[in-house]
């Protein structure tokens, strides 16, 4: 069976959710969440790490609780690798990001806001409520510039269940792996930053 | 006598982020030098007061010895029977308990586990009549304070730091305090602006001022 417009929209607007909170969640939590650890030392990564695992926690029992529910007649014709991969990437990408975003917010103190606007931007930039075929030839590789598009289109491609694999795929795990580990060794070089800022 | 902290050749620079932090940056404003080339050791066995006027670096400097912050460049040693308290209440979460806030703490800022029994003599030596099930919202400030200060003093260690933790207590529990220290043999280190509040405490006065100690 394949899912339908509405499974395929929710699985995906889910999968937004997890990277805006996790991102988000970046350039707020010390102020409000965190603003405790400038009276004992505490690693910045590990405040990085546990927003993740606790965006997961949510998210993550929502995304199985939405694919187990709309297979339950009859089996997906889902493609798992393709599907395993798209979150892997949704994930390592929100990683990076949120580290990106930390940085940026310990020298400009409104990258809240900033970041707010700019994630409304990106989501009207994903094809999450339309379809790539929607998005004219000429203006695709503008489009496909973003990371994120890559990952959706390749989280939609898998949800219909083709069975390719897309190259950018691939190349984004390396680069957003890559990008999570040169960040989390960042963010200590800017405790003093972030200290002085709470 | 043997060396309870040493600060050598330290040297800190603060950037404080506003909304022009960029532009500051790129103009190469680096912010303001705090510590340059400061040497400064304090004692085993001795107490000490530190004073001076706001903003002149007194958080700071045992910020950096607690490794909160960290120094462009110098070394700080501190003793291995050292605890630095720099927060100002005990109470994280104020919708838990008054017992778990008491393990968080321990955990946090003493980095060890506290027993239940040990937590009873915390409570018991602060002086406040409360149930360890208690939900922490609503506790002022100087009963939290007072369970923070006796969080530390019950812990064991035998030199201690407290900023400004004393500012919302009343002199009898100053006073209870320094007592046990010196009942236990532990070395305070106070920083405080209330000189006063110390009269029953032998100590050495460092006063800090703006990118100088005398």
């Amino acid at each position: 069976m394949q899912l339908g417009h509405n499974q395929t929209l929710l699985f995906l607007l889910l999968c937004w959710g997890l990277f805006r909170e996790i991102t988000s969640s970046a350039t707020n939590l010390i102020a409000f969440r965190w603003f405790h650890i400038r009276d004992f030392y505490f690693p910045l990564r590990r405040i990085l790490q546990l927003e993740a695992l606790t965006q997961l926690t949510i998210y993550l029992p929502l995304l199985a609780l939405a694919l187990t529910l709309t297979s339950w007649s009859e089996p997906l014709a889902i493609n798992p690798y393709g599907l395993l991969l798209s979150l892997l990437n949704l994930l390592l990408l929100a990683y990076a990001t949120a580290g990106g975003l930390l940085i940026l917010g310990a020298f400009y103190r409104d990258a809240f806001h900033l970041w707010n606007n700019v994630s409304m931007l990106l989501f009207w930039g994903l094809p999450i409520l339309y379809p790539v075929s929607k998005i004219p030839v000429e203006y695709l590789s503008i489009f496909r510039a973003n990371p994120l598009f890559v990952v959706f289109e390749q989280l939609s491609l898998s949800l219909a269940g083709a069975v390719e694999i897309q190259a950018a795929s691939l190349f984004l795990f390396v680069v957003s792996f890559f990008l999570c580990v040169v960040f989390s060794m960042s963010v200590e070089r800017i405790r003093n930053q972030v200290i002085l800022q709470l | 006598m043997s060396k309870l902290i040493e600060f050598t050749d330290l040297h800190f620079r603060m950037f404080r982020p506003d909304t022009r932090s960029i532009l500051r940056l790129l103009s190469g404003d680096r912010g303001v030098e705090l510590y340059s080339g400061l040497n400064l050791s304090l004692e085993k066995g001795k107490n000490y007061l530190i004073t001076g006027d706001n903003g002149a670096g007194k958080t700071t400097l045992f910020r950096l010895a607690a490794g909160v912050l960290q120094p462009q460049r110098g070394t700080i040693d501190c003793d291995a029977d050292l605890a630095i308290c720099l927060a100002k209440s005990v109470i994280f979460f104020p919708r838990l308990s008054l017992i778990d806030n008491l393990r968080f703490a321990s955990a946090v800022l003493l980095k060890r586990s506290i027993s239940d029994a040990e937590i009873k003599r915390v409570v018991s030596f602060s002086g406040i009549d409360l149930d360890l099930s208690t939900v922490c919202r609503g506790l002022s400030s100087g009963m939290s304070a007072r369970l923070l200060i006796a969080l530390f003093v019950k812990s064991g260690f035998k030199h201690i730091v407290f900023d400004e933790t004393f500012a919302h207590v009343q002199q009898s529990f100053v006073d209870h305090v320094v007592a046990e220290c010196k009942k236990n043999n532990i070395s305070l280190i106070i920083v405080s602006h209330t000189v006063q509040q110390f009269s029953r405490l032998p100590h050495e006065v460092i006063v800090i001022k703006p990118k100088q100690l005398s």
